[in-house]
């Protein structure tokens, strides 16, 4: 009898090790989390071969707060249909929290701007992260959860009169002058990544770039006479009142090219792209004290309600290489992949453009954590400012 | 020997309920009563319920900044202690709240003043006067309202933008002239009040207008003889009796100015003018939506405000009817000398708000380069092959753009079964409202149905996007945006068809009545057919504003279902040309639609008030 009761239990016990399947389950895993974990260490070849097995004839979707991923690349190259559509990232995550929040299929793979929100989205599990094993060791790590697929950077920049005026902006606390009254940047309250940027230059080490320079402008240290927090926060009061907001870093940069000798803006590099900008000085390819502009993550992630996560993987694999890149991002100036092994395009280098490298050296990154953190009251405080000009 | 009957209780109840049930007109304003209450009741709950219960968002944001343990789904004060008394700072509250109210009422009030005045005026003039060119006056008159308003205020700022204001452009005004105005005129309440009059302005002129065409001239010629002079005929004669127009215009120019979104955002924000719907907007992107949905509640507010007044106002007259069935001649007042001067002065003020917007939107889509006026081309509305717009590949020209023909037809098709099932039920809810004036059933579908015309559309589609979530059948559909549109664009339909019902005379359907015609014949030969001109507007209307909504739509649709995703996708992509070009063709579209109706039947916008 005690022999076939523990035949019995051997039985069992490897029943159940083979029960679980040749993956290493653990409980309370999704489909989808157990497809990334395959992903991960699949090779290029092998993912596609799931990836079309699982999608057949269907499409991808991709929801995004950039129309640049609406292009036919990947699909030349996979066979696999892909539907992109751009909403403002407001708009991304009221979707992503009302469809996948609610456990519906409404998208398979989610990229947007504004660490913020992709932070709180991926806390309360409706964005699965997934970074290829090939490429991690190429990506830095403080990139890798959320994924930042790409960089973008919004830049001061002024009318030269035709090259003739040279090095306009030479200390950022000119933004704090009188003499930049009226320089037009995008409402801060409508585009988030311009709030955290604020909210990020209230961090220590950015903090000490404030009262160098403010020494190095006004010839004294800064004084907190308790109007107020920290040197941070007089900087962006004052560069707040003297702004005009605009909805559109295209007409900005248009606005730009039209303007009286010194007029400023903050619009985005890639923006460039369009419209003649041989009138445009751009203060980071100048001394400027301080910083020039700021740099902001576009981040990536498999939607956790997704039907085709193999093909979503695959996708993000693609946008990470160089060929993935160069077609949806790298073809103009002001793209930036932040897989250190993809170089900007020869089209950006001609136009003038520098590797993100130099970009990280004189704009101030957006820090998700920082962000995340000081939130609320930085939030509260700028938004007031914001509208009481 | 005679037999008693004896009728219960009970059975004189159902005989009287039956009765009652047996008049179209109260089975009509109970069925509506009905839908309209569960169509509405909801989005209503869930902007009261939004704003006093914490979202996971807000819950972070106040734990933060108060110190406080809240969690999702508590109840709580906190977005209206922020907003209104200043629990955070009383500079909060005034920079996010106080202000903007107050800009956004006086933004509003001077809004619709203008439009009354502006729109009101010319139809006068049209319907009551001999003034020149009427034709033209009155078909373009309602280009205005075709085009989005925001595309106003790029030609407003594209004209007084000078060298003394913001970067320093120099816009054409200063140009020609030499002459810079200040930024007040730029930017600010100034130009938002003047854009959106002019923007609602049509509004007037089809409410107004189609009472004017309509009314008798025996009441003016009685008058005549009396020997009362012009201006105490206007006064006393004709102002009353197109208060309720003015009345309905009103309040639709009030609401819709309050609302208004792209206008006080494209040239108020620049000059430091903010409303409550632009930083409805904001907070409502921001991590503090709960205040958004308070700032609805008072909006709403407003809104109900004015309807009572509407009420208040209107109740008090036992009658507006102007139309009895008698016949009358419309008798003109000749404008003599001045009938060249008003004449110009009126095609020079078309010209600038109706004309050259078209011709701007025109000249972008053909330039080669953004911005580069001196070299243009049709690439952009012809090309066979794909553009490639610097990194861009754009698709074919638009007109040969299988995309944009998608979009289009996708944007037809929902406004033309809108405009249908919006228009009839406008109709009938006008004949139920205008024939029981007075009783509470169909005051309480008159509200009902203007309701949605005071949720701001942002919230909107976003209560209905959370409906949709909840209803796996209606997400992702066209039946959605169907019904969404409809249920927000039904205000329209419902007032044009009680203001056009409230002219009636009772007299006429009576007299049906008397001859044994059935309640189908009575609608469709006999008042439909008078009012023709005003229930036309009551299908038009919805389809026009169905056409050019994109902020309903945001959250609902993809970018390829209906032409505004797809313009807003172009104008986010920075590809001008095509943007432009797409803006052309739904206004070109519109007007289509405006002419084929009137070939068909006769009416249109323009048309039903004399312009003929």
């Amino acid at each position: 009898m005690k022999k076939v009761i523990s035949i019995l239990v051997m039985l069992a016990v490897l029943f159940a090790c083979f029960a679980s399947g040749t993956q290493e389950k653990t409980k309370g895993e999704t489909p989808v989390q157990v497809a990334i974990k395959e992903a991960v260490s699949l090779s290029w070849d092998e993912l596609l071969v799931k990836a079309k097995a699982e999608i057949g004839n269907n499409e991808l979707l991709v929801l995004a707060s950039t129309s640049r991923f609406d292009e036919q690349s990947f699909t030349e190259k996979t066979g696999i249909k892909v539907k992109a559509t751009n909403n403002a990232p407001s708009e991304i995550f009221e979707k992503v929290g009302a469809e996948v929040g609610e456990g519906l299929y409404s998208t398979d793979i989610v990229a947007s701007v504004d660490s913020y929100n992709f932070n709180y989205a991926s806390q309360n599990g409706w964005i699965e992260n997934y970074v290829p094993k090939a490429f991690k060791s190429h990506i830095p790590v403080d990139n890798q959860n959320p994924l930042a697929l790409v960089y973008y950077n919004r830049l001061f920049m002024y009318n030269n009169n035709n090259g003739e005026l040279k090095n306009y902006i030479k200390n950022v606390w000119q933004f704090a002058e009188l003499e930049m009254n009226g320089f037009e940047i995008k409402n801060p309250l409508l585009e988030t990544n311009t709030m955290n940027f604020l909210i990020t230059l209230t961090k220590e080490e950015n903090q000490k770039i404030l009262a160098d320079t403010y020494k190095s402008y006004y010839g004294k240290e800064w004084n907190n006479s308790g109007e107020y927090k920290n040197i941070a926060y007089e900087w962006v009061h004052k560069f707040l009142k003297n702004a005009i907001f605009n909805n559109s870093d295209g007409t900005i940069v248009k606005n730009l090219a039209k303007s009286k000798p010194g007029a400023t803006g903050v619009a985005v590099y890639s923006k460039f792209r369009s419209g003649d900008t041989s009138s445009i000085g751009v203060a980071a390819f100048e001394d400027t004290e301080g910083f020039a502009g700021f740099l902001f993550p576009l981040y990536i992630g498999v939607a956790s309600t997704a039907k085709y996560p193999y093909a979503a993987c695959l996708y993000i694999n693609y946008c990470l290489g160089r060929e993935g890149f160069i077609n949806i991002f790298g073809k103009d100036v002001g793209g930036y992949s932040s897989n250190n092994e993809v170089t900007i395009s020869e089209n950006a280098k001609n136009a003038g453009d520098r590797e993100l490298p130099f970009w990280k050296t004189c704009l101030i990154a957006e820090d998700m954590d920082y962000v995340t953190s000081s939130y609320a009251e930085t939030f509260t405080l700028f938004s007031q400012w914001c509208a009481d000009k | 020997m005679k037999r008693e009957i004896t009728i219960t209780k009970r059975q004189r109840l159902i005989n009287d309920v039956r009765t009652w049930f047996s008049k179209p007109v109260n089975l009509i304003t109970v069925f509506f009563f009905i839908i309209l209450f569960v169509l509405i009741a909801y989005p209503l709950y869930a902007v009261l319920s939004s704003s006093v219960t914490m979202g996971q968002k807000d819950s972070m944001m106040y734990n933060s900044l108060f110190k406080q343990q809240l969690k999702k789904g508590d109840f709580s004060w906190n977005n209206f202690s922020m907003l209104l008394s200043g629990k955070y700072t009383t500079d909060y509250s005034r920079a996010l709240f106080w202000k903007p109210l107050f800009n956004s009422i006086m933004m509003s009030a001077y809004a619709s003043i203008i439009s009354i005045i502006v729109g009101g005026v010319i139809a006068f003039l049209i319907t009551r006067t001999d003034v020149r060119f009427k034709k033209f006056i009155s078909s373009v008159f309602i280009f205005p309202y075709l085009m989005p308003s925001w595309t106003l205020a790029l030609v407003w700022k594209n004209v007084f933008i000078n060298s003394s204001v913001g970067n320093g452009i120099t816009g054409w005004f200063e140009a020609v002239t030499g002459i810079c105005v200040p930024q007040w005129f730029v930017y600010g309440m100034f130009p938002c009040a003047i854009i959106l009059g002019i923007h609602y302005a049509p509004f007037a002129y089809i409410l107004v207008g189609g009472v004017l065409r309509n009314m008798e001239a025996n009441l003016e010629e009685a008058a005549t003889i009396l020997k009362a002079d012009r201006l105490r005929i206007i006064r006393k004669i004709t102002l009353p009796i197109v208060l309720p127009s003015m009345i309905s215009t009103l309040l639709l120019v009030f609401s819709s100015s309050m609302a208004s979104f792209s206008t006080p955002n494209f040239i108020g924000s620049p000059g430091n003018f903010f409303v409550l719907s632009t930083m409805l907007k904001s907070l409502y992107q921001s991590n503090y939506s709960g205040q958004a949905y308070v700032m609805t509640l008072v909006l709403l507010l407003f809104g109900i405000g004015f309807l009572v007044l509407n009420h208040f106002v209107v109740g008090k007259r036992k009658s507006f009817t102007t139309v009895t069935g008698k016949s009358g001649q419309v008798s003109y007042i000749r404008l003599g000398k001045l009938n060249t001067l008003i004449s110009v002065i009126l095609i020079i003020l078309l010209f600038f708000f109706a004309v050259f917007p078209l011709i701007s939107f025109a000249v972008e889509s053909l330039c080669l380069i953004q911005g580069d006026y001196s070299r243009l081309t049709l690439r952009y509305w012809l090309s066979g092959e794909d553009i490639q717009d610097l990194s861009r590949n754009v698709g074919k020209g638009l007109l040969r753009n299988s995309r944009v023909w998608g979009a289009l037809w996708g944007s037809l098709k929902l406004s033309i079964i809108v405009a249908l099932i919006v228009g009839t039920c406008g109709f009938l809810i006008g004949y139920g409202v205008a024939r029981k004036r007075g009783s509470k059933l169909a005051d309480a579908v008159s509200y009902l149905a203007f309701f949605p015309y005071l949720i701001p559309t942002m919230a909107f589609g976003a209560i209905w996007l959370s409906v949709a979530s909840k209803l796996p059948f209606l997400r992702g559909t066209f039946i959605l945006l169907v019904l969404v549109a409809s249920i927000k664009y039904l205000p329209f339909a419902s007032r044009s068809g009680t203001s056009a019902m409230m002219q009636l005379s009772g007299e006429i359907e009576e007299s049906a009545l008397i001859v044994g015609a059935p309640w189908f014949v009575r609608m469709t030969k006999i008042l439909f057919p008078i009012q023709k001109s005003s229930f036309i507007s009551g299908y038009l209307l919805p389809f026009v504003s169905c056409m050019r909504e994109l902020t309903l739509f945001v959250l609902l649709a993809d970018k390829d279902s209906v032409i505004t995703m797809l313009l807003s996708y172009y104008d986010d992509a920075d590809i001008s040309q095509m943007s432009n070009g797409v803006n052309l063709l739904i206004i070109i579209v519109v007007l289509t639609i405006n002419l084929i109706v009137n070939k068909l039947t006769g009416a249109s916008i323009d048309k039903g008030i004399g312009g003929n």
